[in-house]
């Protein structure tokens, strides 16, 4: 068990009593990493602060239900991915509603890849980045959720696929997927700068 | 040479993951290709990075969510309260319907003497758990009475109070009545501060009396 697993540990046992100074803890502990998931899942920092709030608020009403399968972060990571899931849902339900023309508003990650100069845009204007980020958006829910989980917060794909409830066979195939579909949308890019 | 990696073991290589061998890398020029150029794919990918969250977020995560901590298991149990005293309010009609002086007929009228006595110790019981649910509230948070659920304790125990005593029950009728004086005061206190009314639980042993009422409903239940 790494230090910080065995810190959660105590934490945890606290926490399932109700004692809020120990989950304090466990929420300074990994709300930076929740951020940086849900963030990749939103594509914006209000959002992504609001499904920092939304997971930390589950977790609480569900820790007694953690039953330590997976680590203490890969439960937050599940419960992130489906609170980011349900908010992208909702978001194209709205895109769907409004006018044509107006879907750049309710596209997280459209906003991020237009190329309308902003400090936040600007720092995404690369080529790569400009490819990435469509192609990150025409990934199914469980390619993306599993992608992002993988690449960026390095966690294993046994560990995904207890995160994501699925069998690890459907895990794998979901990161192989995302990545092969990443490929094509940045290969040329890559052949280009060679 | 054949036999080389599939692009799926690359992968697996890449991020390090185990169930694919590496051996085959050192022997074929190829798949070592194969890898360096995936690895530069996925490695631009990083090019992508997430916002650093400013130093206090970690803190600041924790005030924008403690107050919602603190609400809503009390919000849950509102309405959880609130359903139940709508069902022992309505079940209270029922048996006051019985024992009313006008001749109207009564859902309970069907209903054996021993069945009827057995709803009202139900309604009674439900009662006392709220009651020393709201009590021991009281006993152990700072925080203001909840002024309106005591006073739904008030009107739901004055009925329960009447009821029996129209059929004569006396054993529990000293403690409803002890306990709607408690209400009342609880309902009615400027402020509904805490502390008085949790001296007069301890001196009073109102949760102590309420558990014994409780326990012998219990054993009365199980007799039935």
């Amino acid at each position: 068990m790494e230090p910080a697993e065995k810190g959660d540990h105590a934490a945890i046992e606290r926490a399932r009593r109700g004692d809020r100074d120990a989950y304090r803890v466990l929420v300074e502990r990994h709300s930076r990493a929740v951020f940086r998931l849900a963030w990749r899942m939103t594509g914006n920092e209000p959002d992504a602060e609001d499904m920092v709030q939304e997971t930390f608020l589950k977790a609480w009403k569900q820790i007694g239900k953690f039953d330590g399968r997976a680590s203490f972060a890969t439960w937050l990571y599940r419960i992130c991915a489906n609170c980011s899931l349900d908010h992208i849902r909702a978001a194209k339900r709205k895109q769907d509603l409004l006018p044509a023309g107006d879907d750049e508003a309710a596209d997280p990650f459209a906003q991020l890849a237009a190329a309308t100069p902003s400090p936040e845009r600007l720092a995404l204007s690369s080529e790569i980045t400009a490819r990435l980020l469509p192609a990150l958006n025409e990934l199914s829910e469980m390619e993306r959720v599993a992608f992002v989980m993988r690449h960026y917060e390095g966690v294993g794909i046994e560990e995904i696929s207890v995160a994501l409830g699925v069998q690890p066979g459907a895990a794998k195939h979901s990161v192989f997927r995302a990545v092969q579909k990443l490929r094509r949308a940045l290969e040329p890019v890559m052949s280009a700068s060679k | 040479m054949t036999n080389h990696l599939s692009d799926e073991d690359l992968i697996l290589i890449y991020y390090n993951e185990p169930g694919v061998g590496r051996g085959h890398l050192a022997q074929c020029e190829e798949c070592r290709r194969a890898v360096a150029s995936l690895t530069r794919v996925l490695d631009s990918c990083n090019e992508w990075q997430a916002p650093e969250p400013h130093p206090e977020f970690a803190r600041g995560a924790w005030a924008r969510i403690v107050p919602y901590l603190e609400r809503a298991p009390r919000r849950q149990w509102r309405w959880l309260y609130a359903a139940c005293a709508v069902a022992a309010v309505l079940l209270l009609a029922f048996v006051a319907g019985r024992y009313s002086q006008r001749p109207q007929p009564s859902i309970m009228a069907g209903l054996s003497p021993q069945a009827q006595r057995r709803i009202l110790e139900i309604t009674l019981s439900d009662h006392l758990d709220r009651a020393e649910m709201l009590l021991t509230e009281i006993s152990n948070s700072d925080e203001p009475v909840d002024r309106a659920r005591a006073q739904d304790l008030v009107q739901e125990g004055r009925l329960l109070r009447q009821t029996l005593a129209r059929d004569g029950d006396s054993a529990p009728l000293a403690m409803l009545d002890e306990l709607e004086r408690f209400m009342l005061e609880a309902a009615n206190a400027p402020g509904a501060q805490p502390g008085a009314l949790r001296e007069r639980i301890a001196s009073d042993s109102l949760l102590f009396k309420i558990r014994i009422i409780e326990s012998n409903l219990r054993t009365e239940g199980q007799r039935l």
